[in-house]
């Protein structure tokens, strides 16, 4: 991948003004709700959370739309990217809080959403009235997540076909700058190959979620399908993982990779080929890294088996 | 087996091998496991009255810890470094 490309130097410009931009109205119109803000975003993104939106390995929220219509405007693309913004804090604070994973920060801020969601909406306002079709995106890609990340965090750990059919959706929102750009630019007509993209990277993305964090979402609670696997075979998940269970989602996220790649591929964008390769290419190299790892833990493993099963020769009176 | 309250062996054996940690010997055991060396296991093993097996010290030895250690902190998230599995 041209490195020149990814991340393109108009939509880091944008993430960091807007992000400013956002921070200071916080604080001008309500600033407890902006201290307490900044506290939650730095913990969760880091101390330069703008530039989280902007690397390799995250969900590429804020290129979606200038990918999609790369004759988007600068006015056009900045207030996609203030939407953009505050949309994924919105839903990262009520997603934290719904899934227990951290103390319950985000119990506290919950009244923080209903500002975040409102500067999520205002930029479309902006662009489109109230009768414009863009507004049927909106409404049935925000409910189609809402749906999907209730019925998943009800359903328990899923089996693969239930994943498919909601955790994997949970993402599936990312449609809506998307279709913002594409109205903007005049071509709504490509919005079904590019929502036909979003929900296949959605599983690709969700399961890489799941893979990863099979462990603390087993801590927590939170349903995996990874651990939803495990628990099927009635087995110990963590001797599962090691025996069946990493090839068994490295063949999955592949499958995944491979149909999100197919579509992409559909959408005449040379820019997410690019980008899907290079960080796909990153996944795999991990993943083989981690193949050696995984072949010492189960050496180390059988090691200390054979050390147990001799405790009267080994173990001091 | 009960050792320090934990089951020995499986507790033991998820505690080295996942990375998950609630106890002052599984820490030490994890910390020899994923950031310090062979030896480390070794040595926390014989402080906690196990007899060093004449192959044992070799066979770890032989491990490749690096690789190890990147798993335990590729599948733990919430722990991305050693010093925070240390009780």
């Amino acid at each position: 991948m041209n490195r020149r490309t990814f991340p393109r130097a108009e939509v880091v410009a944008a993430v960091r003004t807007h992000w400013r931009s956002l921070s200071s109205d916080a604080h001008r119109r309500a600033p407890t709700l902006a201290r307490e803000l900044d506290r939650w975003v730095e913990k969760v993104l880091g101390p330069r959370p703008e530039a989280a939106f902007t690397t390799l390995d995250s969900y590429p929220l804020v290129h979606l739309p200038i990918w999609a219509a790369p004759g988007l405007t600068p006015e056009v693309l900045a207030l996609l990217v203030r939407s953009t913004i505050s949309g994924y804090l919105y839903v990262r604070l009520v997603d934290n809080a719904f899934d227990a994973d951290t103390d319950g920060a985000e119990l506290r801020l919950l009244p923080a959403a209903s500002y975040l969601h409102t500067e999520f909406q205002l930029p479309y306002q902006q662009l489109y009235p109230f009768d414009h079709p863009f507004w049927d995106t909106f409404r049935s890609a925000w409910t189609r997540a809402a749906e999907a990340t209730l019925a998943d965090r009800l359903s328990g750990n899923p089996d693969v076909d239930r994943f498919e059919l909601a955790a994997a959706r949970k993402t599936t929102s990312a449609i809506i700058p998307v279709a913002a750009a594409l109205y903007a630019v005049g071509e709504p007509c490509r919005m079904p190959a590019w929502g036909r993209f979003v929900d296949a990277f959605g599983c690709w993305h969700q399961l890489e979620n799941d893979f990863f964090g099979w462990r603390k979402d087993q801590r927590h609670g939170n349903p995996n399908l990874v651990l939803g696997e495990a628990l099927r075979g009635g087995v110990d998940p963590d001797g599962w993982f090691l025996d069946e269970g990493f090839e068994w989602g490295a063949e999955l996220l592949s499958r995944y990779a491979a149909e999100a790649a197919t579509h992409a591929s559909s959408l005449d964008c040379p820019e997410l080929v690019s980008y899907l390769e290079t960080r796909l290419s990153a996944h795999r190299a991990r993943l083989d890294s981690l193949r050696k790892g995984i072949s010492e833990q189960i050496r180390l493993r059988r090691l200390l088996a054979t050390l147990a099963g001799r405790p009267g020769d080994l173990r001091s009176q | 087996m009960q050792a320090e309250g934990m089951e020995y062996p499986s507790e033991y054996h998820r505690m080295v091998v996942t990375g998950l940690v609630d106890h002052q010997w599984a820490a030490r055991l994890q910390r020899a496991a994923t950031g310090v060396s062979e030896e480390g296991v070794a040595e926390v093993l014989a402080e906690h009255g196990f007899r060093s097996h004449p192959d044992l010290e070799a066979a770890l030895a032989q491990l490749d810890w690096s690789a190890i250690r990147a798993v335990a902190q590729a599948f733990n998230p919430e722990y991305p470094l050693p010093e925070a599995l240390i009780c």
